[in-house]
């Protein structure tokens, strides 16, 4: 059995992370960039759809900032054997997840009105795909292997390894002729194609979903804290200088600690959300040219998405607290 | 077999999944549509065979007719002429991008699925910051 050191297993507080800073500055800065995002000019092609662009693309681009958190908490964790640095990597990595599913369904719900088809087998779209599969297969690794040690360094070789797909992704569009259009703002030629107030939307969606991308990583890692202490109570290791107790004494009737990342409530709101996608065609179907039904389609989604999110972080820090009390 | 194990088959079906399906798909990964340049030269001879054809809608060349519509596309060297069953729908506009889907018979392209292809500029509508290549920028 290893003896984990003092600050990975003894958790700030047995309780889920207090409200701070960075919850209220995620929920200003979001209803700031709803704001902004439903009041700038629309775009004279597209008319009131360009206004999915200022979720999607955030979305996007904190799906990479997640995957690249992911890249230097797994490097770190090899360098030096800190569990914190493997829950860092842990806890991006889903969210990451969660806004590549994002990036996806609003990718469609813009697609819909102005490609006309929903999905397309085209480069970025399947590129796209197969990264939000690959980091979900990162996710059931974590699930797979139970020793903590050993979960983290071949969880830290999967996401070095899986990072490539950012650029494959991203220039996609440059190295392959297909049908999504070319990065309007990161550019090879650096010259981002888009007027001043819907830029400035664009950065603010790019802002809010930052905030909200650290509020729910602080809160992840907290739980991931967590667990890793009420694992080490469970395993007989001494928390905070209490005697250690022997293995094999534990009463019978404790059911053992799984790993959070065990709970199977992150995969079903994906599974209902694909299936909702894939029928969706088959059960509404508005005009392309209603417009702000497509644009209340995208927000809704953006939002409901994000709060369900939410939710489930909370969810797993209140049942963790629970275990842990019990015991 | 453990059942943990059963976490990754949701992933596994997935990316087996989705590289099936675009393996089955007209075109490969690299090359989802032909431009008109490509066409003109012959690279799909064959007036069965179905494929897509890109480009911009040529200004002036929009013509509705009693299955649909008929216009050029052009890359800015060759235009195609497509012949396209079914009304025109959403953004679908002269010099906007379009992928259409059909088969060339040497003289025309005969198209029954209608994709919009628009490009990557965002320019606000109330005419400040509007570019003179607004909309015909190439795909």
């Amino acid at each position: 059995m290893t003896i984990q050191r003092e600050h990975d297993v003894v958790p700030d507080q047995l309780a889920p992370a207090r409200w701070h800073w960075l919850d209220t500055a995620a929920v200003g800065t979001l209803l700031t960039a709803l704001a902004a995002g439903l009041l700038v000019p629309a775009d004279v092609v597209q008319g009131e759809l360009s206004r999915l662009m200022y979720v999607h693309v955030p979305a996007a681009w904190l799906a990479y900032l997640a995957f690249i958190v992911t890249l230097v908490g797994s490097v770190a964790y090899l360098v030096t054997k800190r569990m914190r640095w493997d829950r860092l990597a842990a806890s991006s990595a889903e969210s990451g997840v969660f806004f590549t599913g994002l990036t996806l369904l609003l990718g469609m719900v813009w697609g819909k009105p102005v490609w006309l088809v929903w999905w397309t087998w085209e480069a970025r779209l399947v590129l796209t795909a197969v990264m939000f599969f690959v980091y979900l297969g990162y996710l059931a690794l974590r699930r797979v292997i139970e020793e903590p040690e050993l979960r983290a360094k071949r969880s830290a070789v999967f996401g070095i390894l899986a990072v490539i797909q950012i650029p494959l992704v991203h220039f996609s569009v440059v190295w392959w002729r297909s049908l999504h259009q070319q990065a309007t703002v990161l550019r090879p030629d650096a010259d981002p194609q888009i007027d001043p107030p819907l830029f400035a939307a664009l950065m603010m969606g790019v802002v809010a979903f930052m905030v909200v991308y650290a509020a729910l990583l602080r809160r992840r890692m907290h739980v991931a804290r967590l667990e890793a202490a009420a694992r080490a109570a469970d395993d007989g290791v001494s928390v905070a200088g209490d005697a250690v107790v022997a293995p094999g004494s534990t009463p019978p009737d404790r059911a053992p600690v799984r790993p959070s990342s065990g709970q199977p409530a992150l995969i079903i709101p994906w599974i209902l959300l694909a299936a909702a996608a894939v029928i969706a065609p088959f059960l509404w179907n508005p005009d392309p040219d209603n417009q702000w039904a497509w644009v209340s389609l995208g927000y809704i989604a953006t939002y409901v998405s994000l709060a369900a999110y939410a939710r489930y972080i909370w969810y797993l820090s209140r049942v963790t607290v629970q275990q842990a009390v019990a015991r | 077999m453990n059942r943990r194990y059963f976490w990754f088959v949701i992933p596994a079906v997935g990316v087996i999944a989705v590289l099936l399906f675009a393996m089955t798909s007209l075109n490969d990964l690299s090359v989802f549509y032909y431009e008109p340049t490509e066409v003109a030269d012959g690279v799909v001879d064959d007036p069965d065979e179905r494929f897509r054809l890109g480009g911009l809608v040529e200004a002036g060349t929009v013509e509705t007719t009693e299955a649909g519509v008929r216009f050029l596309v052009t890359d800015g060297k060759d235009s195609i002429a497509v012949v396209h069953r079914g009304a025109p729908e959403g953004l679908f506009q002269e010099g906007i991008g379009v992928v259409v889907e059909g088969t060339w018979d040497g003289a025309a392209f005969h198209s029954d699925t209608m994709m919009v292809r628009h490009d990557e500029q965002y320019r606000s509508d109330d005419g400040i910051y509007q570019t003179p290549e607004q909309g015909v920028s190439s795909p």
